[in-house]
């Protein structure tokens, strides 16, 4: 699909598509609401040139307010929550044209790595491995799973340490992740403050950055965003690899690139990466989290309680689901004892950011693995510990913890017929770089199409 | 009372989930444990404040003022963008 006119008939299919759709893709649509914005679409078009994404279907993870929708981040604590207000960056596709297709499924508050804890269920990969039901990643999982099918031309998902990457690596389709503060978090709901991005999931290196183009740019509503130009994405796209020092690291997949690369070893700074993530995107969702009380926000018991402690015990016990539950006691443990252990964190954060500043000095981009391994099916996934889940984020998380730009795309397939996707990492605000070479990676990888889809 | 009935309590959430607690437990002991492994000064110095393409960085743990707090507020006023451009001094005040 190209931006322009788009047939009625053909977004009525898609409707019907995504009606019909068993991967639990889509938590919630408005075919009125569909069909009203494809109408004014035709409307514009038909005495203006069309806008940026005019007419393109675009679905968005259940962590962002689009005013009078469920907005429910995939927990019982915000499931009868209904945005009085638009976010940022949805206002801003509705702008250029975009046509909203629906709020897709999540891990509940972004939290997890296989949209196994939503409220709504999971969301099955559109490609299953051995024709099981199949991590589609997380937690953006339903972003990626409705793109991957065919059931939106590009979809926002949130990413605070891989969440747009890792389901894009599974599903075999393009996620990226922005500089922190290049795209307003304004109407998003909050996971961890520090590392919270809003992220783009598409088909194409150039649909992405078509995504990204209309999304970025500062807004007064969010102190973290940056008050510059934006600089033109799509043009980045070219296809062509230009004079770039890039570096790779295959983490141990010997995976070999068909671009020039130099080798490298940065298991030093990935070390202890997956920790320092955890501790920090757990202390501050620990905090983001304690405004859920059923008093001034979201879910309240119906159980009988005995006085205020036992109320706000009874509504956060119930509201949360488990895994929102760790990350709030691990995150308490942390600023515990005078937040000693955030702090250590936090100096290790530094010191990864240091490492990566004086890395990016030398080389244009790292290349390295979005996962070390493809999806798993959804019985793996529940047999694994918490410990194991965690470090599903390891090649993703320090380009979050350095507020960089990453972006994963698919590099084929592995033994078991299982999309695997490769990272293109660079500084924050190295989006025409980071674009560049994906784009051009992109172009010279032969993505094998002998993939069994689910519902063949 | 153990580590994770006090966290509960801290936090207001329900004690009684002993999947929970045992997870909890081991999370915690995992994740401190490796984050202290780590051959890193316990002086490390941490940057707070990055605006612009090149960040504008300070230790702040250098500065003149003796209150940690008080040089946070500072640095924050004058690197973090505190209002809506549109807002001019005088409203502010």
């Amino acid at each position: 699909m190209k931006p322009g006119k788009q047939s009625a008939q053909s977004m009525l299919q898609l409707l019907s598509d995504i009606q019909s759709s068993d991967l639990n893709a889509y938590i919630y649509t408005d075919p009125n609401k569909t069909i009203a914005m494809l109408q004014e679409s035709e409307r514009y078009c038909q005495s203006n040139k069309p806008r940026a994404l005019e007419g393109l279907p675009i679905a968005i993870k259940d962590l962002f307010c689009v005013k009078g929708t469920p907005t429910t981040a995939a927990s019982k604590m915000l499931k009868d929550f209904i945005a009085p207000y638009e976010s940022t960056v949805t206002q801003r596709l509705w702008d250029q044209g975009a046509i909203f297709t629906g709020k897709v499924n999540l891990d509940a508050f972004g939290m997890g790595s296989h949209n196994t804890y939503s409220i709504f269920g999971p969301t099955l990969n559109p490609i299953s491995r051995d024709g099981k039901p199949t991590s589609a990643g997380g937690s953006s999982g339903g972003s990626a799973a409705a793109v991957a099918a065919g059931l939106a031309w590009a979809a926002l998902g949130t990413d605070t340490g891989g969440s747009c990457r890792l389901p894009a690596a599974f599903t075999g389709i393009v996620g990226l992740k922005p500089t922190y503060g290049l795209c307003s978090r304004y109407g998003v709901i909050a996971h961890a403050s520090s590392l919270d991005c809003p992220g783009v999931l598409a088909n194409s290196v150039k649909d992405t950055a078509r995504v990204l183009q209309v999304i970025a740019g500062y807004d007064e509503r969010d102190a973290q965003t940056f008050d510059q130009p934006v600089p033109d994405f799509v043009a980045a796209c070219t296809g062509e690899l230009r004079n770039h020092k890039i570096a790779y690291c295959d983490m141990g997949t010997e995976i070999t690139l068909p671009i020039p690369t130099h080798s490298v070893d940065i298991d030093a700074i990935l070390e202890h990466a997956v920790e320092c993530y955890m501790i920090i995107s757990a202390a501050e969702a620990c905090s983001n989290m304690s405004r859920y009380d059923g008093i001034r926000y979201g879910y309240r018991t119906e159980s009988a309680y005995t006085n205020l402690k036992d109320y706000y015990c009874k509504t956060r016990s119930e509201g949360f689901g488990d895994e929102t539950k760790r990350r709030i006691l691990l995150g308490a443990y942390a600023l515990s004892d005078g937040s000693k252990i955030f702090h250590r964190a936090n100096q290790m954060r530094q010191w990864i950011a240091d490492k990566m500043t004086k890395f990016f000095a030398e080389y244009d981009v790292l290349i390295l693995p979005t996962a070390t391994f493809s999806a798993p099916t959804l019985d793996s996934v529940k047999s694994m510990s918490c410990d194991e889940i965690y470090n599903s984020d390891k090649c993703t998380v320090t380009s979050s913890l350095i507020g960089g730009v990453a972006i994963s795309i698919p590099i084929g397939i592995d033994d078991s017929g299982m999309p695997m996707g490769m990272q293109v990492v660079g500084p924050p605000f190295s989006e025409v770089k980071v674009l560049e070479v994906a784009s051009a990676l992109e172009q010279v990888i032969e993505r094998n199409k002998k993939i069994t889809r689910r519902d063949q | 009372m153990n580590r994770v009935t006090k966290l509960c309590a801290i936090v207001g959430l329900s004690d009684n989930d002993a999947k929970i607690h045992a997870q909890i437990d081991k999370i915690v002991d995992v994740l401190i444990d490796k984050i202290y492994q780590a051959d890193l000064d316990a002086e490390y110095p941490i940057w707070l404040g990055v605006k612009g393409p090149k960040p504008l960085r300070k230790d702040i743990s250098k500065e003149g003022d003796p209150t940690l707090i008080a040089q946070v507020c500072k640095h924050s006023h004058e690197n973090f963008v505190l209002a809506p451009k549109s807002f001019t001094a005088k409203e502010n005040k």
